[in-house]
């Protein structure tokens, strides 16, 4: 079968970046330091792998298969290749929960606050995105409504920012929103891990009512999809999957726009056979994405992993708009 | 096993009624044509008798059973519904929007069975579309993507099929085509409802024939009777010298 052959290629690829990642950097590693790490070693190699490097790639790794996941399923329930978490304003909704969560002081007084904050941010842009766009949303509306939602999120987000108290809280939350996986802990992983997880398995149960809804609406109906509960899983799995990652990683964008395009054709089209591999395709591309940024980050000079997405994704926004449009009449 | 079923059912978007009070009983298989001008509410007929809308008033049964408060899947299983806008938002391989039919009997994390594999085998190639299998949807014709979408709703197995202008856009020997395949499905039992426009249709293929006029019915029958000249007179306003016949028309 195609779909598990495209998965373990997908897996292979993700072993070798995640290898790469991890023993690639100004500190050249290898497997023995790695062996080193695992048992507990308190060697500065040791030390680097497991306090810096591991945490880095596991949450590059949690933080991609989100995004990756959520646009496969987005994509697939607004049946509509342009739909993507940072496109449509889910990113931007779960910044201004975490935004919120930093400037209340709420991520002070308790460490989930701000990861929760991210989903329940998430989750309301969703749901301001259904409310807009309504049911079989045009690829127009979709935008206009994603444009909407993000305009939203923007704003609140420029108002925290603009009430900041201090320079010092204003560079805080800029470079934060910028998305980056520099700051990268155990902790990080913890909190974002069992929400990214539980999302994508909740995306993950739409499978079935997403390839149905490839014929519309009242034909998935009829097939016996109930509407209601798919919105909700939808709603519910984008939250925690995209709004998990971007509380402990700032936004960043374009991920699950481009690997569902990039692998929709390996699976024949098919909305529900596309689900695994965009969150295998989102974890190696951030894997990449994050090595090559911290390769070419000078010292004193970081380049912000979401800058470096934004600037490859955009360009690439622009000319799927374009050829969706040639194709559509 | 008996069709669907209206009693003194209502249905409005808003103030607007768009059926009002309809009393109809499908109770043995066979072809059943939905004819009437545009916007006298056939596409609302067939989305209440296919369970997509409930009626504001009245209810609406299937073999006995009403449908509102029938769990999706049983509905499903029960009722085959073909849409009118035969579109495909991927550009999927036949084979894939066929096996789509099958989802109301599929279980949760299990694949196709060979039951399923029959079933989507059986409706390709009674539509013959069996040869195009592995085509993508959207590099076919028309007919083809007509025939396809048939072959979906066919996969499903249904007793009862609903189904909203299936010969929309198709030239006459693809209509005739569906129909032949619709024809068939009803000798095998199943219980038909399709909305046409080109009443020849109808009265060609339809064992029975409702016509509705702004959400009721003004005509009820066999072709003969309910295609006469005073319906097409009163209800579509053209006159048709001793009623709609069909035309003597083969597939050679």
């Amino acid at each position: 079968m195609t779909g598990f052959r495209l998965i373990l290629a997908l897996a292979l690829l993700l072993l070798v970046a995640a290898a790469l990642a991890l023993f690639c950097g100004d500190a050249r590693l290898n497997p023995v330091s790695l062996g080193r790490a695992l048992s507990g070693g308190e060697t500065l190699d040791a030390l680097i792998l497991r306090e810096l490097r591991l945490p880095r790639l596991l949450l590059g790794v949690l933080v991609g298969a989100g995004l990756g996941g959520a646009g496969a399923v987005l994509q697939g329930f607004f049946r509509n290749p342009l739909a993507d978490p940072g496109i449509v304003g889910v990113s931007a909704s779960a910044g201004l929960g975490a935004v919120s969560a930093l400037y209340f002081g709420l991520s002070a007084a308790f460490a989930l606050a701000l990861p929760l904050a991210g989903v329940a941010g998430a989750a309301a842009g969703v749901a301001l995105l259904f409310l807009i766009a309504g049911r079989g949303a045009s690829a127009t509306t979709l935008i206009l409504a994603g444009v909407a939602v993000n305009a939203m999120a923007g704003a609140a987000t420029a108002l925290l920012m603009n009430l900041a108290p201090n320079p010092w809280a204003l560079s805080e939350i800029a470079y934060w929103l910028m998305g980056s996986l520099t700051d990268a802990s155990w902790n990080e992983v913890m909190f974002a891990g069992p929400l990214i997880a539980t999302g994508l398995t909740v995306l993950l149960t739409a499978h079935r009512a997403i390839d149905a809804l490839s014929l519309g609406e009242d034909t998935a109906r009829s097939l016996g999809i109930d509407l209601a509960r798919l919105r909700l899983t939808v709603v519910t799995g984008t939250a925690l999957a995209v709004g998990g990652g971007v509380a402990v990683a700032g936004a960043i964008g374009f991920v699950g726009l481009i690997v569902p395009h990039l692998l929709r054709p390996l699976v024949a089209f098919r909305p529900a056979a596309l689900i695994v591999p965009s969150m295998l395709g989102g974890a190696l591309l951030i894997t990449l994405a994050d090595l090559f940024a911290r390769l070419i980050s000078g010292p004193g000079m970081p380049l912000y992993l979401g800058v470096l997405t934004a600037l490859t994704g955009a360009p690439f926004f622009l000319w799927l708009v374009r050829s969706t449009q040639r194709v559509a009449p | 096993m008996s069709g669907p079923q209206f009693r003194n059912a209502r249905f409005g978007y808003g103030s607007r009624l768009v059926i009002d009070g309809l009393d109809l009983c499908l109770e043995t298989p066979g072809v059943t044509a939905l004819v009437g001008p545009n916007g006298a509410g056939k596409s609302t007929l067939l989305k209440l008798a296919a369970g997509l809308l409930a009626p504001t008033s009245g209810r609406v049964f299937v073999n006995g059973r009403a449908l509102a408060g029938m769990p999706d899947r049983d509905r499903a299983r029960t009722i085959g519904y073909l849409a009118p806008d035969g579109r495909s938002a991927w550009p999927v391989t036949v084979r894939t929007i066929v096996a789509l039919g099958r989802a109301p009997w599929l279980k949760p994390l299990r694949r196709l069975s060979g039951t399923d594999e029959a079933a989507i085998a059986r409706a390709m190639d009674q539509t013959g579309v069996t040869g195009l299998a592995e085509r993508r949807f959207d590099t076919l014709s028309s007919g083809e993507r007509a025939r396809v979408l048939l072959a979906r709703v066919l996969a499903g197995e249904t007793p009862v099929l609903v189904l909203d202008e299936p010969t929309a856009a198709l030239d006459i020997r693809h209509q005739l085509g569906v129909m032949e395949i619709l024809r068939s499905a009803a000798a095998r039992g199943a219980h038909v409802v399709v909305a046409v426009h080109a009443l020849d249709l109808a009265a060609r293929y339809a064992d029975r024939v409702v016509v509705l006029r702004t959400g009721a019915i003004a005509a009820d029958g066999a072709p003969a009777d309910a295609l006469g000249e005073d319906v097409m007179r009163d209800v579509f306003g053209i006159s048709a010298p001793g009623g709609i016949r069909p035309t003597p028309l083969d597939i050679p």
